[in-house]
């Protein structure tokens, strides 16, 4: 049959006409795609408070949606005690916040910028904030009224933990049958199971737009995670990550360096016990050393690289909004002020003026040289504050200033951000400098300013001694107790344990475990000191409990 | 016969390039949605676009005395190539950057200097070959319009990046100077070919 070149000709320049009709269509699309992100993300600059409450820091996890149907569609990994134990809110130990509009608890805040990047997102992200874990709760007895206090580290947060259960979830996949390979079984979570749960909890519906960046989210975490398992294994899931054989760094502390090892400087950094206690920020202005080993001088690098360490990115980290954030939330901590013991505990007794005035001079023959002294509103310093104590001299557990890589840490930090970038570190702020970094006669522990004294429990880098009590040798240092929600011990000054592991308190601390040592700043006097005197001890803690 | 002005383009002709150009862009803008930080990446592969379509734009043009449609399409990508360049300043000036002051700032006055020239030049050059008659055309305009682009990327591209980008600088660069070589080669003079 003959072919009509006239036709095919006709059919050729439609077929032209058609492809430049789609391509300007679909350049149209995405220029409106563009015009819409721009609109997607309008930055909020707070004020310095609200910055340290809800401003995000560059810590987008996941979109809201997803974590607000995630407890409820993994059950097994955020209620791992069972729902009658309380709320994944609860098991965790975060703290509830009935100002979040999202019903989301205390240091979970939302914003239209997508994880790592901050581009803008039509699904609003659940990001952390300071407050997170810079916030706490103090109550004397289970059920009574806590009070609750910006400032101190979390008592009760177990944030890796939950970042477990978030993994597990994430690589959940459905069961298969027997002989089958698990491997190969769809993911649990997906974007119509979030959908239809998301639908139930609060009869509202996800857009296309939001449909489609949920996927896009879930599919790049997901390789993220899948990746990673290489590297770092699986996450446990089922709340083992709770136990203290599983997950040894328990609440109120942090694997901070270990994020920054594996983040900037691409290490496995797997089974190092550099736990870190979350550290309070009472009057940040009064000191010239931040994070308990003093390495580094400068507010805005600790907490910048802080953000680092829990997942912001040096992209993120240059977003105007996060930026603000950051730098207000600093000038919040910089001048915030603890409350006094007898604000905290008016119903438990009065401290006696003349135990007072003794504990004062004990302090200041003992204690005074390294820590320095209140001062009315001021703080004076000692001698040595702001001194690093070399290990040598302070005796406490070692491991957070002898892991592997900490000599090659300064420098990976200062090349992590651009010169131009707003956090750009200063290499002349952040220690060991690169002429010390083998001396490991230098490496110790800051001997900061300890206003707040009594809030500032548990004790020592690694959150290894209860209480004030203990710290100063008035009575021993328990071997093992148990961690979670702890009372508040007004006598001890410091937190309670009970004898055995309970539902609130589900954390066995094992002083014999590495990292864990609680060793060292055995000062007025080591506990078998000849010359220790108990009384003095007693005043010395009057003292302390009105720093 | 002087081919200094894309004259009597075809749907073809027109087709072959918008569709990668077009291809190109949406790459440039929809490919960083997937990770990254979106307007940096943005900015990065604009450059890696426009760098795509210049190898033809500037390759063809050296050709264009072949005949009438190998100077068309070398106009053709030499225009879809400013579009993507465009697209790449406003990005780089507006978004990166906090306006044409800052640029200087951030980037110094050598380099901002030298991009600002090119884009003044690529575009005074795309508005006269589409716009003016042909006796308005100016060979020399042309020439240093396209020795000024190609200088500015292949330095920046082998010289100033590293990494993947820098492999493309010397696809670039080797093509373009293969090409000049071949064009030279092949050169003869106007009454020889008459003869």
């Amino acid at each position: 049959m003959p072919v009509s070149n006239r036709r095919l000709n006709y059919v050729w320049r439609v077929v032209l006409w058609v492809t430049n009709a789609v391509l300007l269509l679909a350049l149209a699309a995405t220029g409106y795609l563009i015009y819409l992100e721009g609109r997607w993300a309008e930055p909020v600059f707070r004020d310095a408070p609200e910055a340290f409450r809800r401003g995000t820091i560059g810590t987008e996890v996941m979109p809201l949606p997803v974590a607000l149907v995630l407890p409820d569609l993994f059950p097994h990994h955020f209620q791992p005690a069972g729902p009658d134990a309380g709320s994944w809110v609860e098991q965790f130990g975060f703290l509830d916040d009935p100002d979040n509009p999202d019903g989301l608890p205390v240091g979970f805040t939302t914003t239209h910028y997508r994880p790592r990047s901050a581009a803008p997102s039509p699904v609003p992200f659940v990001a952390l904030t300071c407050a997170l874990c810079h916030t706490t709760e103090f109550r004397t007895s289970d059920g009574a009224e806590p009070v609750r206090l910006l400032g101190p580290g979390s008592v009760s947060i177990n944030l890796f933990a939950w970042l477990d259960a978030f993994q597990s979830s994430l690589l959940e996949r459905a069961p298969v049958p027997a002989g089958d390979d698990p491997g190969e079984a769809p993911f649990r979570l997906t974007v119509p199971t979030i959908q239809a749960a998301y639908e139930e909890k609060t009869g509202e519906s996800l857009s296309l737009m939001q449909r489609v960046m949920i996927g896009l989210w879930l599919r790049q975490i997901r390789d993220q995670f899948v990746e990673n398992i290489a590297r770092f294994d699986e996450p446990y899931g089922n709340g083992r990550s709770r136990d203290e054989d599983v997950t040894p760094t328990g609440p109120t502390r942090t694997l901070a360096f270990r994020t920054l090892l594996r983040n900037v400087m691409g290490y496995p950094a797997n089974d190092l016990p550099i736990h870190s206690k979350i550290a309070t920020i009472y009057n940040q202005g009064w000191r010239e050393r931040a994070q308990f080993d003093g390495s580094i001088s400068n507010p805005e690098s600790r907490s910048s690289l802080a953000a680092v360490a829990a997942g912001a990115t040096a992209d993120n980290l240059a977003s105007p909004e996060i930026v603000h954030n950051i730098r207000e939330a600093i000038n919040y901590t910089l001048a915030l002020a603890p409350p006094k013991f007898s604000e905290i505990f008016p119903d438990d007794g009065q401290t006696d003026p003349e135990a007072v005035s003794r504990g004062r001079q004990v302090y200041r023959s003992h204690c005074f040289d390294c820590h320095g002294d209140r001062s009315g509103d001021s703080w004076e310093p000692g001698p040595r504050t702001h001194e690093v104590v070399a290990l040598s001299e302070i005796g406490t557990d070692p491991e957070r200033v002898m892991f592997r890589h900490y000599d090659e840490m300064p420098d990976a930090l200062y090349r992590y951000f651009p010169k131009e970038h707003p956090f750009a570190v200063d290499r002349s702020q952040i220690f060991p400098q690169p002429e010390d970094a083998d001396n490991l006669d230098i490496r110790g522990y800051v001997s900061g300013p300890i206003d707040g004294a009594f809030l500032r429990a548990p004790y020592l880098h690694n959150a290894s001694v209860l209480t004030l009590a203990e710290l100063i040798n008035l009575e021993p240092r328990r071997p093992v107790f148990y961690r979670g929600w702890n009372l508040y011990d007004t006598d001890r000054a410091g937190f309670a344990s009970p004898t055995r592991r309970d539902a609130r308190r589900y954390f066995r601390f094992d002083t014999s475990a590495p990292g864990n040592a609680n060793t060292g700043h055995d000062y007025p006097w080591a506990i078998d000191d000849p010359q220790r005197d108990p009384a003095a001890l007693a005043d010395l803690l009057a003292y302390l409990k009105t720093l | 016969m002087n081919h200094d002005k894309p004259k009597a383009v075809t749907l073809v002709q027109f087709t072959v390039v918008s569709a990668p150009t077009a291809l190109l862009i949406l790459w440039a803008l929809l490919a960083p949605e997937l990770g990254g930080g979106l307007d940096l990446g943005r900015t990065k592969l604009t450059i890696w676009a426009t760098t795509f379509l210049l190898i033809p734009g500037l390759g063809l043009w050296l050709f264009r005395t072949a005949g009438q449609p190998v100077a068309n399409l070398g106009y053709l990508f030499w225009t879809g190539a400013w579009l993507v360049f465009l697209l790449h300043a406003y990005w780089a000036i507006f978004i990166i950057f906090d306006g044409i002051a800052d640029t200087f700032v951030q980037m110094g006055t050598l380099i901002a200097g030298g991009n600002f020239l090119l884009l003044g030049l690529w575009s005074l050059d795309v508005l006269m070959i589409w716009l003016l008659p042909a006796r308005w055309q100016s060979s020399w305009m042309q020439l240093v319009a396209r020795l000024l682009a190609f200088l500015i990327f292949a330095l920046t591209l082998v010289v100033l990046r590293g990494g993947a980008i820098q492999i493309l600088g010397f696809v670039f660069t080797g093509i373009l100077v293969i090409s000049a070589l071949v064009r030279a080669i092949v050169q003869v003079p106007a009454k020889t070919v008459e003869a």
